[in-house]
């Protein structure tokens, strides 16, 4: 216990270094701007942001890019409450109660409340993380090829559960992206594979092109076709300060929001957006009066925000105790740390104890810089808001362009993002979503590693998987989950609650 | 994403009203109702196709000893199988009105991102700044132009100051001529 918090705290000297305190800020600064703003997600920016990373310490690279994603959903209530337009579809059950809340000349009262529940998730999580990383991450090391692979079966097949549209339609994305990770060198021969004879594409398919191709491209696109949008702004905040009894409704509100948040984001596929939707339904049910939901309850505001907040943070365990990502921000952060030659995995505490609790205690400075930052500058969001969309799109476009040039200081990779750009926008229009593509394209290399050592060691026999218990009780909730995402009533709930997100 | 307005699905009779929606299949004969699904197995077995044809000179091996064909392979044969099974069903599955594609900044787009990967080399970054943001503006109906002549030089300076000048990436300022 001492020994953790005396890691804690060393984590704390790393984070409060001058440069990465300016990262930190520089993040959570960024992640609120692409929060305010509909249309940009923490997806396509970290994407884009990727290769602005390879020029920072691993460390200060991960804290910015930490702090984009918590910081998104921070920004995402703002616009949430002031313009009735989810920022950011981790905010988008705020914009029921918030806007009401806003309509009846509450505006600062409920943003003021969707910050401090924030906050009080973002401080409640980091100790969360703290505490239950390490165990964790000790379980995983007793991990066997075997193992490794059936978890990143586990944590594939839980990308499709929250994937919008069919299980069928998931499951092809993941084989595809597992099929993409394979183009390039073959790691035991050296034989290049299905590489064209094209030079380039030797070390593999970039992970860059194929990330922003994927989201920011391909969103550039959608955001295109949709004329845009907003309604009025609600132009007086007032007070900000909540009354007594807002505060009295809120805490308790907030706790569970905060607790439900903090579990949901552990799920492989978890994460801000269902942890939002489940707390809001929770408090929903639990309360005395549930008509007032939907016209300006205190409560629809702490406890979605408490729960996307926590969700977002600890949605990290998985990708640093087990290195499997658990959601599209999070494979790009995996891929951040393989960019800079850090395993995502158990390892990363013993290897990298700096890099660790510096992240960790990171997001607690950043929670606190974004209620100091945030409160005071609500009224340069909300001018934000009103620069019009075609003024963003070519700014984006330059960025990843050069972005993407500078990573190999390569034309060919230039061109990959327009072929992922279109597959991205083909896809999505035809109802398959790209996250899990891009998640198996980050466990591709590994799970290939992992199977054929495992076959390797077991002469061949496929049945280790179900004999080593680990493994065969990590399939078995990969199968378990498949079944209850095929099972009838599960697939209408998981239907209605995406119809509610779009 | 709904809300866009849908057109006529692909495979409505000729001049069918927007609305138009395939009957269930009844017994008459199968019917595809549902094109995203089938476009998207199409895709499907078309890129696992390739793979396909392109490791077919791999070594396969064994399950002991996988070559370096086995999981690519393995992978292109169920990426075909789940191709085929989405696309089949289309067949009885609910009707889904196929989304409309809207082209002009798709290609617009694309041609402003092949403009950069072409020019920067041989025209500088500056210049290919502003043709990017030029080719963009084109791509949507409600760009005003004094703006993006603004945005296209501001952006030109702001990107060779930070990207070359501060951070030193290796990209040339001015075209091959000089």
């Amino acid at each position: 216990m001492f020994d953790l918090f005396s890691q804690f705290l060393s984590g704390f000297a790393i984070a409060a270094q001058p440069a990465n305190l300016i990262y930190c800020l520089v993040g959570a600064l960024i992640g609120t701007l692409i929060g305010v703003l509909p249309g940009l997600g923490p997806v396509a920016t970290v994407a884009m942001l990727l290769p602005v990373t390879f020029y920072l310490e691993p460390v200060s690279a991960l804290i910015m890019l930490a702090g984009i994603y918590y910081g998104a959903s921070y920004g995402g209530s703002t616009t949430a409450i002031l313009v009735n337009l989810p920022g950011e579809n981790s905010s988008v059950v705020t914009c029921l109660d918030g806007y009401q809340m806003a309509r009846q000349g509450r505006a600062g009262p409920a943003l003021a409340i969707a910050a401090l529940a924030s906050l009080f998730a973002g401080v409640f999580a980091t100790f969360f993380i703290a505490l239950f990383a390490p165990p964790l991450a000790e379980v995983a090391l007793l991990f066997g090829p075997a193992e490794y692979c059936s978890l990143m079966v586990l944590g594939m097949i839980a990308a499709i559960v929250l994937a919008r549209g069919s299980v069928l339609s998931a499951l092809g994305m993941i084989v595809l992206g597992f099929f993409l990770s394979m183009i390039g060198t073959d790691i035991n021969t050296g034989q290049p594979r299905m590489t064209l004879g094209i030079p380039e594409l030797n070390d593999g398919i970039g992970f860059v092109p194929l990330a922003m191709g994927l989201f920011a491209i391909s969103e550039t696109l959608r955001n295109l076709e949709s004329p845009e949008y907003r309604s009025l702004v609600q132009a007086k905040i007032g007070r900000l300060m909540p009354s007594r009894q807002d505060f009295r409704e809120a805490t308790p509100a907030a706790i569970r929001g905060t607790i439900l948040g903090a579990i949901l984001g552990l799920l492989p596929g978890g994460g801000a957006t269902l942890s939002a939707f489940a707390a809001y339904a929770f408090e929903k049910r639990i309360a005395k009066h549930p008509e007032r939901f939907g016209r300006g309850a205190v409560e629809g505001v702490a406890a979605p925000e408490a729960a996307n907040n926590a969700g977002a943070q600890t949605s990290f365990i998985p990708l640093l105790t087990l290195g499997i990502p658990s959601n599209a921000v999070i494979a790009l952060m995996a891929g951040a740390m393989m960019i800079h030659g850090i395993q995502p995995g158990p390892q990363v505490m013993t290897k990298n104890p700096d890099l660790f609790w510096g992240i960790i205690a990171s997001m607690l400075i950043g929670n606190i810089m974004l209620v100091i930052i945030n409160l005071p500058l609500i009224s340069v969001w909300v001018a934000l808001l009103k620069v019009p969309y075609r003024m963003f799109h070519p700014v984006l476009l330059v960025v990843s362009c050069i972005g993407v040039y500078s990573v190999n200081n390569s034309s060919f990779e230039v061109l990959l993002l327009i072929v992922f750009g279109l597959l991205g926008y083909a896809l999505t229009k035809w109802r398959c979503e790209p996250a899990p593509l891009l998640l198996a394209f980050v466990l591709g290399p590994l799970l290939e590693e992992n199977l054929r050592r495992a076959m390797l060691l077991s002469s061949g026999d496929p049945s280790v998987f179900v004999t080593r218990p680990i493994s065969a009780v990590l399939l078995l909730l990969a199968v378990g989950l498949l079944i209850i995402v095929v099972l009838p009533t599960v697939r209408k709930t998981r239907e209605l609650a995406f119809e509610e997100e779009t | 994403m709904d809300t866009e307005p849908k057109g006529a699905p692909l495979g409505a009779p000729l001049g069918a009203p927007a609305e138009w929606e395939p009957a269930r299949a009844n017994g008459h004969g199968l019917r595809v109702h549902n094109w995203n699904d089938v476009l998207t197995g199409a895709t499907f077995i078309a890129i696992a196709g390739a793979g396909l044809w392109l490791s077919q000179n791999l070594k396969v091996g064994t399950a002991v000893r996988m070559g370096p064909g086995w999981l690519p392979t393995a992978s292109a044969y169920l990426l075909i199988a789940l191709g085929l099974a989405i696309a089949a069903r289309s067949l009885v599955a609910d009707p889904e009105a196929l989304e409309r594609w809207n082209l002009r900044p798709v290609l617009l787009v694309c041609a402003a991102i092949a403009f950069f990967s072409m020019g920067l080399d041989r025209l500088g970054l500056p210049i290919t700044v502003c043709g990017v943001v030029v080719i963009a503006g084109l791509a949507d109906a409600e760009t005003r132009w004094r703006e993006t002549v603004i945005l296209a030089v501001g952006l030109a300076v702001a990107a060779s100051l930070v990207f070359v000048d501060a951070l030193g990436l290796p990209m040339p300022l001015w075209p091959e001529i000089f």
